[in-house]
């Protein structure tokens, strides 16, 4: 198989300091170039966990390897902004919104990875436009913003990073139908550009992981499902909209769990 | 070691007729030693507080009753301890006071801070001696230059001074960095997953409350003189010092006491905001606790 191994999590667990419970139990992942993965499970089962773990938000045991390489320290920020975590509640800072649209590129990350994209104006508008939103929406402030537009804008800020994978924590829990539609397509459009021309080029492969609690909306978006429960994955599917068998699960504590469903 | 015939020589004699005939007779000239009559006659001002609590039913009745044996007791052991080192003039009772006074700085310093993390105590107790120390030594050493340089009336109230203020500078900075990166979780985490450093993601919370932990030093040196005589001065006018000397002495101290909040704040944030991130710049979120 040709596929870019983007991320691979080896033998991953995370202990809640304070209540002692395992949080996740040696889980191992891979996400290759191309996966677009549902994670489902009961509140608690460890979803977020693995997403924050993803974006090495969170301290962990085991590996975690980014394209086959082990990430250093001091190039966790760079790592992020390819590995892009996007919460349910998105947050600003005070200010407009063109200033928290800025914000990534104003960091060190961004002066040090000379690939690094730059903010560009015109883009912001292009994105602006795709959601249907005025451009005097950037010279307002994050709290005159409804939780629909605000979700938007923050995938914009994500998206104007060029990330390669998107963690998406239940990001249209809280949306209302209209603009829950026009996140999906965002990120099919997002999804589409890079992986379905004829000349795939490696390096501008997208994946994304997606947590909900909507099974219809998992099955729309997504092309397999990962069940968790208590901070293991315990199942893979693949969905209606599933076109390759791209994830593997190898948890070596709970191989005998995993069941695999052939479509 | 203080004595049982000073402990005793302390406390007052109410019985003695003598102190009422005493208390009447006009002073002599300059002579402004107060009996413990007359601190008396200032402890019925707070039985006014009290009696008014009662009526009112503030409830503080009692609190009013234990501060004030509270504060007595301190400070007239304060007294005797002090009386002591003056009397036996060796650097070593002097060093251990002021090393004593700055540990409980920096303990008390953490007492009123709502969010913890476990190192806290150590980082505290570090800041306040370090800033506390080193200011304190420029003061006597270079400044003042008392002979000899450990005099315990130059050391201890100047160190007393600085501890308080640095103690009160750290307390708020910690107190106020510590909930604010609670409070702002989301905004710090998202700068983080955009690729923020631990140190771009935290910035603004350490800025915000360096600025909380100076800001009253500031209003105390913008407001000097003009509402309030500040206390080293009052008590220096009430000794019988020059006003001017007094003022020159105030101005000095209250350049002191600022550089050393400056450096304890400083100090503690940083070894507070070193304890609470790692270098993978992530923040340990679990660490931050209350009590």
């Amino acid at each position: 198989m040709a596929e870019t191994t983007l991320i691979q999590l080896r033998d991953v667990s995370r202990i809640d300091s304070n209540s002692g419970r395992q949080l996740l139990s040696s889980l191992s992942l891979t996400v290759l170039a191309g996966d677009r993965t549902g994670l489902m499970g009961a509140s608690g089962s460890g979803k977020s966990t693995l997403l924050r773990c993803i974006a090495m938000l969170d301290p962990f045991a085991g590996e975690l390897l980014h394209r086959e390489n082990l990430i250093t320290d001091d190039a966790i920020p760079c790592y992020r902004r390819k590995v892009v975590y996007l919460s349910q509640r998105p947050f600003f800072t005070g200010g407009t919104i063109e200033e928290n649209l800025r914000l990534p590129f104003q960091f060190k990350s961004a002066k040090s990875d000379g690939a690094s994209p730059s903010y560009q104006p015109d883009l912001v508008a292009a994105e602006l436009d795709a959601f249907h939103l005025a451009p005097e929406i950037l010279k307002r402030s994050s709290e005159s913003l409804s939780g629909g537009e605000q979700q938007m804008i923050a995938l914009i800020r994500a998206l104007l990073m060029e990330p390669e994978v998107l963690l998406l924590d239940e990001p249209t829990a809280a949306l209302d139908p209209d603009s829950r539609d026009k996140f999906e397509g965002r990120i099919h459009r997002w999804h589409n550009a890079s992986n379905n021309t004829t000349n795939k080029n490696p390096k501008e492969e997208k994946a994304y992981l997606w947590t909900s609690h909507d099974p219809t909306q998992v099955n729309r978006m997504t092309q397999q499902i990962i069940t968790m429960d208590h901070g293991q994955l315990i199942q893979t599917t693949k969905t209606a909209s599933g076109t390759h068998d791209a994830c593997e699960i190898n948890g070596p504590k709970n191989e005998q769990q995993v069941e695999r469903s052939d479509d | 070691m203080i004595d049982v015939q000073t402990l005793a020589s302390t406390i007052p004699n109410f019985s003695d007729a003598n102190l009422l005939a005493q208390f009447l007779e006009p002073r002599a000239q300059g002579d402004l030693s107060l009996s413990w009559f007359e601190v008396g006659v200032a402890a019925t001002l707070l039985l006014i507080n009290a009696i008014i609590s009662l009526q009112l039913g503030l409830g503080i009745a009692k609190r009013i009753a234990t501060s004030s044996v509270r504060m007595t007791i301190q400070l007239a052991i304060l007294g005797l301890v002090l009386k002591q080192i003056f009397e036996l003039a060796q650097p070593t009772p002097v060093l251990g006071l002021a090393a004593l006074m700055t540990v409980i700085a920096g303990v008390s310093a953490v007492k009123r801070i709502d969010h913890r993390y476990p190192t806290i105590y150590r980082n505290s107790i570090f800041s306040v001696w370090t800033s506390a120390w080193v200011v304190t030594s420029i003061t006597v050493l270079l400044i003042v230059r008392p002979q000899p340089w450990y005099s315990p009336q130059v050391v201890i109230p100047l160190l007393g001074m600085v501890l308080g203020n640095s103690l009160t500078g750290i307390s708020l900075g910690l107190d106020r960095f510590l909930s604010e990166l609670k409070n702002r979780r989301g905004e710090v985490e998202t700068m983080l997953a955009l690729g923020a450093t631990r140190w771009e993601s935290c910035r603004g919370v350490f800025i915000e409350a360096t600025r909380t932990a100076m800001i009253p030093i500031l209003n105390t040196m913008s407001v000097a003189g003009i509402v309030s005589i500040p206390g080293m001065m009052t008590g220096q006018l009430l000794a019988g010092a020059e006003p001017i000397d007094a003022v020159k002495y105030q101005i000095m101290i209250m350049f002191v006491i600022a550089a050393a909040i400056a450096i304890g704040v400083v100090l503690s944030l940083s070894l507070s905001y070193r304890n609470v991130t790692n270098s993978k710049h992530q923040v340990e979120w679990h660490r931050i606790q209350r009590p």
